[in-house]
């Protein structure tokens, strides 16, 4: 019982700092930077849930998160936008993470990089355009250097929480 | 060096991703083309064309508002739109093919394309 009012708090705690982070994130200003590129302040939670808690509970966070935050600060666009992103996003992440081979962070540039496809690919769809596509070489790009600071982020911060999680 | 070889695999796929994205920014960026042409599409469908020499500048009517676009020296821009983002107009000049300017919500694509590719 004890560990199940944990994991209850436990998973709260990370959706809300999903959220929250999620709100950091619109106010920090990217312009004249490449339109469409985030820090992916996000993904720090997702990836430290994905080593703490459990692949269900990774999933269910980001799920909760995403739709959380799509129905307060977004609309119905950045509602699949965000669902293509952030499920891509942890597919490849878990399926790196299963594999034991890798690095945190590399798990995490890999993450962000699909996160970037996801979204791409979904605004290709609504759009209708395939031009679109080539805009992934800088999404690539952008996407492997966010990835590693949030990488990085995310292993310092594990390290730290390692004695209550 | 032992050091180094611990985190083979994880540079080799960060290192992969590099490749993939600055190959294809060359890709884009180092084509030259005679005869570039500026497409406006709005929900999928192609509503103007002009050269990329043709200049001046061009109200289009998206879904749900406007955007005005403006052509000179060579190079595209969203010069204004009342979408509630503004990404458009934040993503600057654009003027090599396969570039593009989005309007997610008023669903307004400028791309620059080749001629006789505007099927693509």
């Amino acid at each position: 019982m004890q560990k199940k009012t944990k994991l209850l708090a436990l998973y709260g705690m990370y959706v809300a700092l999903a959220m929250i982070l999620s709100y950091v994130e619109c106010m920090i200003p990217m312009q004249g930077m490449v339109p469409g590129m985030k820090l992916g302040l996000t993904n720090v939670v997702v990836l430290v849930a994905l080593y703490t808690l459990s692949a269900k509970g990774a999933v269910f966070i980001n799920l909760a998160r995403i739709f959380f935050v799509a129905f307060t600060f977004g609309n119905a666009f950045s509602l699949w936008y965000s669902l293509a992103g952030g499920l891509l996003a942890f597919f490849v992440m878990y399926l790196l993470k299963k594999t034991e081979q890798f690095q945190v962070t590399t798990v995490s540039v890999a993450g962000s990089v699909a996160h970037n496809a996801g979204q791409l690919c979904v605004a290709a769809i609504i759009l209708q355009t395939k031009t679109l596509l080539w805009y992934f070489g800088v999404l690539c790009v952008t996407g492997v250097i966010t990835g590693i600071a949030i990488g990085l982020l995310g292993s310092y911060v594990m390290v730290r929480i390692a004695k209550i999680v | 060096m032992k050091k180094i070889g611990r985190y083979k695999k994880d540079l080799f796929v960060i290192g992969l991703f590099l490749l993939l994205g600055i190959g294809m920014l060359f890709f884009v960026y180092g084509k030259k083309t005679k005869c570039p042409m500026v497409l406006v599409r709005v929900d999928g469908v192609v509503k103007s064309e002009y050269a990329l020499s043709q200049e001046g500048t061009y109200v289009i009517q998206g879904k749900g508002g406007t955007n005005t676009i403006c052509i000179k020296d060579g190079k595209v821009w969203m010069k204004e739109a009342d979408c509630p983002d503004h990404i458009c107009v934040r993503t600057g000049k654009i003027q090599h093919v396969g570039q593009s300017i989005v309007c997610l919500p008023h669903k307004v694509v400028v791309e620059i394309v080749e001629k006789g590719n505007l099927s693509s």
